[in-house]
């Protein structure tokens, strides 16, 4: 990467979490002011807690799923402690990285 | 008079009693029973409405009991004022009976409720139909017990004996001012007959000087039992009872009021003091109570707000001498309400029921023309209909009809299908709506109407009853502007909201054990089923 | 972290722990559309045992049956000697957990009124109770898209009611009310001097004083789609609202000092909570059992155990005598399906109540029925004709993916006459209600259609069902009814060919239905027509989230006659032959009358068998009425038992039309030819199964994960309204007042009614439902099934939890097992032979 790719620096952050979790993450995001976020639902994977497997038909709730966010650097260390202490007490995953996107005013 | 038809008429007024001690009899709770003391009630009304149609046919009669001959100590008495009364509570006696037959199945008690409502029902005949103040005012107070052993009869259920307690309190009061101005008449003037205008003009005159403090303290007793001004708290506190007992308060108690000042309205009517004191107290309490009613989120409550305004306006009438009206409006009330709290289980809006509206009429031009239609053609129909106008009051009441028409006129014009089908039916809708108003008005105003007392000297004009109308657009008025809007709403929606409810024992502090759980000492609802209906 | 940083971590970390003292309250949906719910639910990660210890200490509540109800089943031998023996023998009780003792009861607040005799608590409860039913019915003004919080923020400081409370110097505290809901929380809790560590503790014990309302303000924080309409009380608002009741309150009561930020008041009043927790728990002794009567093993055993010990095997021992009876009967050959090949097959919800309609349609004639979750896989937002809302039609666990329309068949002059009547309908009700609450009009309005309304009263009383008639001829006059089709449209919003096909495979796979086909297959909802009831939606279909069935139904109908969906089905392995024809119906559970829709789109052809159809299922449905008519109250003997069940469905007056999902306990995975000609009582769930045609389990996974938590729901509504009426159920139905058209109070106000009425549980006299936990039966090969629960956290917490029991065994030649809470599984033996074996081993 380079300067011509006219990228911005932002940060990622992925989360696994049970599906019922999904409603309380959002509020935590509208919370910190990200403006946006995806949401994968129906995934399945192994942890700590045991197998998960994600294929429900009819459950969206029971089932893992993935919500993925990016934020500024800046925003990001609020979230994480609310983040924190949520997984302090539920299985999931946590996931930040470094990202970069092409339009940065999107994430503000 | 004819045997037959006094027969008819005590059993009428009678059966219910009977009734009563059926419920009493035996330990056990039992459909069978419930189902005999329920049908002696639709007998009851049967009867009430023969002795109706007796009436009609061959005119007055009566009943009575001890005493000399012309001066009797009790009786009964069926002219078309009090035979229209009686078929009222009977009436009102019996489909709630029948109602509470279904809707009281699971509650092995309920046996207290049947007696109790069958004893309000006949201390309510008998102060309608009764003959002499000594009768009037026995079964007035009886009717007051009555409806208080009503209102207890589950003290297991939150608020009910709170609400039991200050309802004895507000009718003890009432009551006693009630005795206290029959005791005056009886050592002024005797056992008075109030069924004969000559006998109360006789009365009026062996009161004399006492006559406004007799007045004023049948004004009390009356607005207590209405749950008027100062004396209204009891009401909104009675919806902690079971649904049949709402229905049987607000069809048949809380009208109270209003008999009886129609049937005192020779004796209450003669105290200028004592109708402004009505009248201020009932046009207030029917502004004000008007305003909570639609601050109130519960279906109830706004039912209970909205009959204490309501028998506002029926006070306010007898306070102004239109005695007929205050009877239509008692009569016609009781009924809606009733209908309104039999049927308040289903105001939960299901989806996918709503059909799409129509689209919005743009023009308030046309709305108000529609209203100002609809008004002018109701009230044109009812002034075809002879009887109407002849009254007291009926032009006032005339101004009220066209004024609810126009608001049924605006609220439909909004939005209704556009078709011309529709539009001429709502035309001949409204018509018939009046047409039918107006013939009850008439009819009853041309039947009943030499049984209604005269407006005494005390009495006020009928177009001070405008002045509710005026204070209801005041308030609506007020709501508007934006500055006074919060104050205003705050305001109502506090001064309508119910005291804390202590319920059964719930929030236990300390540890729990899961096996007892938190079983305090307040009478458990579920432990009074384990006894068992037959 | 700057201070805006530091500020939004502590709101991020408050979110999370308010979410977490909400655990132990179970959501609550408004009236519209009622779901019974586990009200532990959120605990379901505890054991079963523990989440009833830790939900008395915090909700006050019972978690067993009373010891007078097991009484009552051991005097009439619902619960013998040997089910105690069977129980006491099973797995050892589980009590207590980590982390119990350290909840703290009782909020701060609650320890001040109890040391000082002040009123704050209740104050609050009151106030935060008054303006939320305020709030939900429209009446607080408020600002577009703010919240409960601002709302209430905004009006506060003309509530008269708090001036007079607070005084002088307390109003101006109103003004400083922070602006965001979060930090309002955070001072709150500081001016109570709640230290952090406490902070979940405090807000779960705050939330329990009015489970009503705060799970009112969870559902929708939580759990309600976000175009749901009407006013949003969310659940931060709502603690936000209640601190801040509770701080002003208390420091005004303390005169500003002591609880001003320091945590001296906290700690102070911490020493409270020893004294009641040193309560002993109370050992089982029964009322009106003599103890003398207990065999001398189970005596010993059973009363040297504690309280909830003693609960635990009286429960598992009521449980295990039903368990016993039921997989005997299951076990017992009945030849209960016919060897004709069926004439139809008929598709039922699971519902308990489809039980006995498949039952006694299968003895009237050669039909095969199946049962299905009454959604019929479909997860679809639906738009009835005409009507400006949609309906979500799926279970709540999941979100509705496609949407459908119903149109008229023939768009023709009937049908914009049927709209138009129905909005004249609407239209008189709207303007009814204005004039109602306008200015000057409500007093003639009163009396002159009192008139109308007296007669109306005395006819619905005392006639209901002509009544109900000349209604329903008058509405049908007026608006005509119009043949309407429901389908979708790939392109606004529907199913693509490919995913109805999918759906389809689903649906056909997971019953088990894949060959055979006869050449009419009915697929019958189910709904419940009752009158004046406001609990009505609890009576509907929980598996079309709280509607009717009818529409799920028409649409599976529709995308199942469809060539394309045939022709992809084909492609899959599922064969319809073209004689085959789907047609939807709707059985009405109040009434037992099967409706069936659609029939103008069905050919000719078929006009026949549905007619005989019809005639069967009107024969099955009058069976079971007058089955069912000997269990309801107030039914007369002797005449006519099923005009008499239809009349409690047209009665205004009636609390008790149907007993619903009363007396339910078991959810049987299987295919029909176990259960055929077995009489279930109604009581048990059925979904049809067939491993065979299941080789990955995927079928299987998709019934546990989702019907069965469905029907645990019911049971546990069921189980926890019966064994504590007074906190967990809605109490007298007779006293219910509905509020903003969202749930019910008992009398003029307090708390929203969780849970189902007493009128749906008990009859007077007795408990009519039986509380016991669901026991799952499945017929499926053990590796299987260990398979898909090892792999879904929700049922490993299900069946390990012992919120759920399991039997289950390879086919029918088996024999059956239950599985343990370790997950091992054991030979199911009746419990009499654990009286044979004490007696052989002496």
């Amino acid at each position: 990467m380079d300067e011509s790719w006219a990228l911005a620096q932002m940060t990622r952050i992925e989360v696994v979490i049970g599906g019922e979790d999904v409603p309380l993450i959002t509020e935590l995001l509208s919370e910190v002011g990200a403006t946006g976020f995806t949401v994968v639902s129906n995934v399945s994977g192994l942890g700590h807690s045991g197998y998960h497997q994600g294929r429900l038909l009819f459950n969206d709730r029971n089932a893992l799923s993935l919500i993925t966010v990016v934020l500024p650097a800046e925003r990001v260390r609020p979230l994480l402690d609310g983040l924190r202490s949520l997984l302090a007490h539920r299985s999931g995953v946590l996931l930040v990285s470094d990202t970069w996107v092409s339009r940065p005013e999107y994430f503000q | 008079m004819d045997v037959f038809t006094q027969w008819l008429l005590g059993a009428a007024v009678l059966m219910p009693i009977v009734g009563s001690a059926i419920a009493v009899v035996g330990a056990k709770g039992s459909n069978r029973r419930r189902r005999i003391v329920t049908e002696l009630g639709w007998m009851s009304a049967l009867f009430a409405f023969g002795t109706a149609v007796a009436v009609a046919l061959r005119g007055s009669f009566g009943i009575t009991l001890g005493g000399a001959h012309g001066h009797p100590f009790l009786g009964l008495w069926a002219d078309p004022l009090t035979v229209t009364l009686l078929v009222l509570i009977c009436g009102v006696g019996a489909v709630v009976q029948s109602y509470g037959l279904r809707y009281l199945q699971a509650d092995p008690k309920a046996e207290r409720f049947f007696a109790a409502a069958n004893v309000v029902v006949t201390a309510m005949a008998v102060v309608s139909t009764s003959i002499t103040v000594a009768g009037l005012v026995a079964a007035w107070v009886v009717a007051g017990i009555g409806f208080v052993v009503v209102v207890g009869a589950r003290p297991d259920l939150p608020g009910v004996r709170t609400s039991a307690r200050r309802t004895l309190g507000m009718f003890v009061l009432g009551d006693a001012a009630l005795v206290g101005a029959a005791v005056i008449i009886w050592l002024r003037a005797g056992n008075v007959d109030v069924v004969s205008a000559h006998a109360l003009r006789l009365a009026a005159g062996a009161i004399g000087g006492l006559s406004g403090a007799v007045a004023l303290l049948i004004v009390v007793a009356a607005l207590s039992r209405s749950a008027q001004g100062p004396f209204g708290r009891w009401l909104p506190g009675t919806v902690s009872a079971p649904t049949p007992a709402s229905a049987l308060l607000h069809a048949g108690v809380v009208n109270g009021g209003g008999i009886l000042l129609i049937r005192l309205g020779a004796l209450a009517g003669d105290s200028m003091f004592a109708m402004v004191v009505a009248f201020t107290v009932a046009a207030g309490t029917a502004i004000v109570a008007t305003a909570l009613m639609t601050r109130r989120p519960d279906v109830k409550g706004a039912l209970v707000f909205s009959t204490m305004g309501q028998m506002g306006f029926m006070i306010a009438e007898c306070a102004v001498g239109a005695y007929l009206a205050a009877l239509v409006h008692l009569v016609g009330h009781g009924m809606y309400k009733a209908t309104l709290f039999f049927g308040s289980g289903s105001q939960v809006p299901r989806l996918g029921e709503e059909p799409i509206a129509p689209a919005r009429v743009g023009s308030t031009l046309v709305r108000l023309l529609a209203a100002g239609a609809t008004a002018v053609a109701a009230v044109g129909v009812m002034t075809a209909i002879p009887g109407v106008l002849e009254h007291r009051g009926g032009a006032v009441l005339l101004v009220f009809t066209a004024a609810t028409a126009a608001a049924a006129g605006w609220a439909w014009w909004a939005r209704r299908p556009g078709s011309v089908g529709v539009a001429a039916a709502w035309v001949a809708s409204m018509l018939a709506a009046g047409a039918l108003y107006g013939l009850v008005l008439g009819g009853l105003g041309d039947w009943i109407g030499p049984a209604l007392p005269i407006a005494g000297i005390g009495t006020l004009s009928p177009w001070w009853l405008l002045t509710m109308g005026a204070g209801g657009l005041a308030i609506a008025g007020l709501l508007r502007v934006s500055s006074i809007r919060q104050r205003l709403v705050a305001s109502l929606i506090a001064a309508g909201a119910p005291p804390a409810i202590t319920g059964p024992q719930r929030s236990t502090p300390g540890s729990v054990d899961p096996w007892v759980g938190s079983r305090g000492g307040t009478v458990q609802t579920t432990a009074i089923w384990t006894e068992g209906v037959a | 972290m700057n201070t805006t940083d530091e500020l939004l971590a502590a709101r991020t970390r408050l979110l999370v722990q308010v979410d977490e003292a909400a655990r132990l309250i179970a959501p609550l949906w408004p009236l519209s559309t009622v779901i019974a719910v586990n009200p532990l639910w959120d605990l379901r990660q505890m054991p079963f045992a523990e989440a009833v210890t830790y939900a008395s200490r915090v909700l006050g509540i019972c978690g067993y049956p009373s010891p007078s109800l097991f009484a009552e089943e051991y005097a009439s031998q619902r619960i013998t000697n040997d089910d105690l023996r069977a129980a006491l023998g099973d797995c050892p009780v589980t009590h207590g957990g980590k982390g119990i003792s350290d909840v703290v009861v009782l909020t701060a607040t609650e320890r001040h009124d109890l040391a000082h005799g002040t009123e704050i608590a209740a104050t609050t409860d009151r106030e935060v109770a008054k303006w939320s039913a305020a709030f939900l019915a429209g009446m607080v003004p408020t600002h577009a898209a703010s919240g409960f919080y601002t709302a209430w923020r905004a009006i506060i400081p003309s509530d008269p009611t708090l001036r007079r409370i607070l005084g002088k110097s307390g109003r101006g505290r109103l003004a400083e009310l922070p602006t965001q809901p979060e930090d309002a929380i955070l001072l709150g809790l500081d001016r109570l001097g709640v230290p952090e560590e406490d902070r979940v503790a405090e807000l779960a014990r705050q939330l329990a004083r009015m489970p009503g309302w705060a799970g009112h303000a969870k559902w929708r924080s939580r759990w309600a789609a976000p175009y749901q309409p009407g006013p949003a009380l969310h659940l931060v608002d709502y603690l936000a609202v209640r601190l801040s009741y509770e701080a002003a309150l208390s420091v005004a009561a303390t005169n500003g000092e002591g609880a001003m930020g320091s945590s001296a008041f906290y700690q102070h009043h911490r020493g409270l909570d020893e004294a009641p927790r040193s309560c002993e728990a109370r050992r089982l002794e029964p009322p009106r059992l003599d103890v003398e009567a207990f065999p001398a093993d189970v005596r010993e055993e059973l009363f040297a155990l504690s309280g909830a010990e003693a609960a635990q095997v009286w429960l598992r021992a009521y449980e295990g005598h039903y368990r016993d009876r039921l997989l005997d009967s299951l076990n017992t050959e009945v030849d209960g399906l016919s060897t004709q090949t069926p004439s139809a097959q008929a598709v039922f919800c699971i519902d308990v109540r489809s039980e006995g309609l498949r039952r006694h349609l299968e003895a009237v004639g050669p039909y095969e029925t199946f049962g299905f979750a009454g959604f019929f896989a479909l997860p679809i937002r639906h738009q009835p004709w005409g009507s400006t809302e949609a309906v979500d039609l799926c279970p709540v666990l999941l979100r509705p993916g496609s949407r459908t329309m119903e149109k008229p068949h023939n768009a023709d002059v009937t049908a914009s006459r049927h709209l138009r009547g129905r909005q004249v309908e609407a239209g008189a009700h709207m303007m009814f209600d204005t004039a109602k609450k306008a200015a000057v009009s409500p007093f003639i309005l009163a009396e002159a259609s009192g008139f109308l309304a007296g007669p109306i009263s005395a006819a619905k009383t005392f006639f209901p069902r002509s009544y109900a008639k000349l209604r329903s001829a008058l509405r049908a006059s007026l608006a005509p009814s119009v043949a309407t089709v429901i389908e979708t449209d790939p392109n606004d919003g529907g199913m693509s060919d490919e995913e109805q096909a999918l759906f389809a495979e689903t649906a056909l796979t997971t019953m088990g239905l894949t060959r055979d086909f006869a050449s009419l297959v009915l697929l019958c909802g189910h709904g419940s027509t009752t009158e004046n009831n406001p609990y009505a939606s609890a009576l509907d279909c929980g598996a079309c989230g709280g509607n009717r069935g009818g529409a799920s139904a028409r649409a599976a109908a529709w995308i199942l006659n469809r060539t394309r969906t045939r022709e992809l089905l084909a492609q899959r392995g599922i064969f319809i032959p073209g004689g085959t024809v789907f047609v939807a119906g709707e059985h009405d559970t109040a009434t037992d009358t099967v409706v069936i829709y659609d029939l103008h789109l069905v050919p000719p052809s078929h006009h026949d068998g549905i007619a005989v159809l019809a005639a069967d299922l009107e024969r099955a449905g009058a069976a079971l009425a007058k089955e069912r008519a000997r269990l309801l109250p107030g039914v007369k003997k002797g005449r006519n038992a099923v005009a008499q069940v239809a009349a409690r469905s047209t009665d205004w007056a009636q609390v008790q039309p149907e007993w619903g999902l009363a007396r339910n306990a078991a959810f049987i995975v299987a295919p029909r030819s176990v259960t055929a000609g077995v009489d279930l009582e109604g009581r048990c769930f059925l979904h049809s199964y067939d491993a065979s045609v299941d080789p990955d389990g995927v079928a299987l996974e998709t019934i546990l994960t989702a019907p069965m938590v469905v029907a645990h729901w019911i049971n546990a509504q069921y189980y926890f309204s019966t064994v504590d009426p007074e906190v967990l159920s809605a109490g007298d139905k007779t006293v219910h007042n509905i509020v903003a058209g969202v749930g019910v109070v008992a009398g003029a106000g307090g708390d929203l009614k969780v849970g189902l009425p007493l009128q749906s549980l008990f009859e007077s006299g007795r408990t009519y439902h039986e509380p016991l936990r669901l026991l799952t039966v499945v017929q499926a090969p053990q590796i299987r099934l260990d398979a898909v629960i090892n792999r879904n956290p929700v049922l490993r917490e299900l069946f390990d939890g012992q919120w759920v029991h399991l039997a289950a065994r390879d086919d029918e030649h088996d024999t059956w097992k239950i599985r343990r809470s370790d997950g091992s599984w054991v030979q199911w033996r009746p419990a009499a032979t654990y009286t044979e074996e004490v007696s052989t081993h002496g």
